[in-house]
């Protein structure tokens, strides 16, 4: 019996070694984030809405403060809605295109994500545009 | 011909952020990065640099930074350097910060140009290779290898071309320009000058610096007046926008919004990276001279405190702290600290 234990014991090891599956943090794919951060936009409170971008995002120390955040991402401008489509990974940046719906509109997106933590996956920039005016896009990056 | 021009804005933007980032090209001796995070690492070669992190050099550092793979920054020892960023005539702009030390820039067909600061002078650069030299005097010297450098200070503009330095004390105009033979400036010698100079009254150094602090913190105000206006009046328009769509139906809401608000909306989180860049600068200040100030005169006087210029410093450093606290600490988050 107790061969049996250490025998289970050490497979599950090597399972779990050989996977890199990690046992503290569950994975978060681009789009599970897309979800996450779709949920938080929806949500009242824009005080740890920064949690869904990569810490290197380079306005991730801009993006703390909640005043940033009473922009196109309001709580006024409440529903958010994504449909984006991911592409495959280069150099470990995986990139979505698609549109964000609120206040009833459509906006072409771009977003990058980038993985910090084996298998969790942030938003590195985003680019949200206004068809009136492409070259003055919202921009975080 | 707008999907076309929306799908290269889509595709090209992203691309390009991420062509900017400056990367370690190689690290000597003791060079740290303070992440934005507040966490401290030791630098390494292939390590990325990104807004708001510093990098700082101890006295047997050196580094090398690439960006967009053309051009390079060279970190001296001794050195404090900031990556920061502003909204400047509705582009963001990446700033240098030569906080402390020295610090060499060769910046070859860059496709967004940062501007240079330090805590006397602001400079914008065009194609250039040249040296900025900030001193614990807070007082600043640049010299032109190759190129342009338009440098600012107290509302004096000096362009400096080929060969040609300046040298800009705090709180001050630039000086009158020099030429200069490269490779023959005594950068380490300007350095110990200006250390000579707090030396010999370092009250009245402070007391500059102070007001350096006081206009970052201005400017912080200021800026942040300026986003409570826009909010204010944005939350006006919002409210405006229902009443259309009521009056006029939808698409006329759609319009308002593409043509009014969503540029409204992006001026004001504009001004929150405004006033957010000043209250950094005034961060660093705090941080970086007056901390170095601090440990200088405390360890000279370590056996003398009751001596008069110590005691006169540290009214100035009591005087620093009040501002600091009063007017730079409101537009701070935790994080920062």
């Amino acid at each position: 019996m107790k061969i049996i234990l250490k025998l289970s014991s050490l497979s599950i090891i090597i399972i779990v070694l050989l996977s890199g599956c990690n046992l503290f943090t569950d994975p978060v794919s681009p789009a599970d984030r897309l979800s996450l951060f779709e949920t938080d936009l929806n949500s009242d409170s824009r005080d740890t809405i920064y949690e869904n971008f990569h810490s290197s995002a380079a306005m991730y120390n801009q993006i703390k403060t909640s005043t940033w955040w009473n922009n196109q991402f309001s709580t006024d401008n409440k529903p958010f809605s994504f449909n984006v489509s991911m592409s495959a990974a280069v150099g470990g940046i995986i990139t979505g295109t698609g549109t964000l719906t609120y206040n009833s509109l459509d906006f072409d997106i771009t977003m990058t994500f980038k993985e910090e933590d084996e298998d969790v996956w942030y938003i590195f920039t985003l680019t949200l545009v206004n068809p009136l005016d492409v070259n003055d896009p919202l921009i975080i990056n | 011909m707008k999907k076309v021009l929306i799908f290269i804005t889509l595709i090209f933007i992203p691309l390009f952020l991420y062509s900017q980032q400056s990367r370690f090209d190689y690290v000597e001796g003791e060079v740290s990065i303070k992440r934005v995070s507040g966490e401290l690492i030791k630098a390494q070669i292939a390590d990325v640099l990104n807004i708001g992190d510093s990098v700082i050099t101890g006295f047997d550092g050196f580094a090398e930074l690439s960006l967009e793979n053309t051009s390079k920054i060279s970190i001296d020892s001794d050195t404090v350097f900031i990556i920061s960023k502003k909204e400047k005539q509705g582009q963001k702009k990446n700033i240098f910060m030569v906080v402390l030390g020295k610090i060499g820039f060769k910046f070859d067909r860059l496709l967004n140009e940062p501007d240079i600061q330090t805590p006397a002078t602001v400079a914008g650069v065009r194609g250039t290779e040249f040296t900025v030299v900030s001193s614990l005097d807070g007082s600043a010297l640049y010299v032109v290898n190759e190129g342009s450098v338009a440098v600012e200070s107290e509302g004096t503009l000096v362009v400096l071309t080929t060969e040609e330095g300046v040298e800009v004390p705090i709180g001050e105009k630039p000086g009158e320009k020099f030429e200069v033979k490269i490779g023959s400036v005594d950068f380490s010698g300007w350095l110990d000058k200006g250390n000579d100079e707090f030396e010999k009254d370092p009250a009245r150094v402070l007391s500059d610096v102070t007001e350096k602090l006081v206009e970052y913190a201005d400017e912080a105000t200021r800026f942040f007046h300026n986003y409570e206006d826009s909010f204010s009046m944005l939350s006006e328009m919002r409210e405006n926008m229902i009443s259309i769509e009521k009056e006029k139906g939808s698409e006329a809401k759609s319009e308002y919004y593409k043509k009014e608000i969503f540029p409204k909306e992006t001026e004001t989180s504009n001004y929150v990276l405004n006033y957010r860049y000043f209250a950094l600068s005034a961060l660093s200040l705090r941080r970086y001279v007056l901390s170095s100030m601090y440990i200088d005169m405390k360890t000279k006087y370590i056996l003398d405190t009751k001596n008069p210029i110590f005691s006169k410093f540290l009214d100035e450093y009591e005087k620093f702290l009040q501002v600091y606290e009063k007017n730079v600490v409101p537009f701070l988050v935790e994080a920062d600290i």
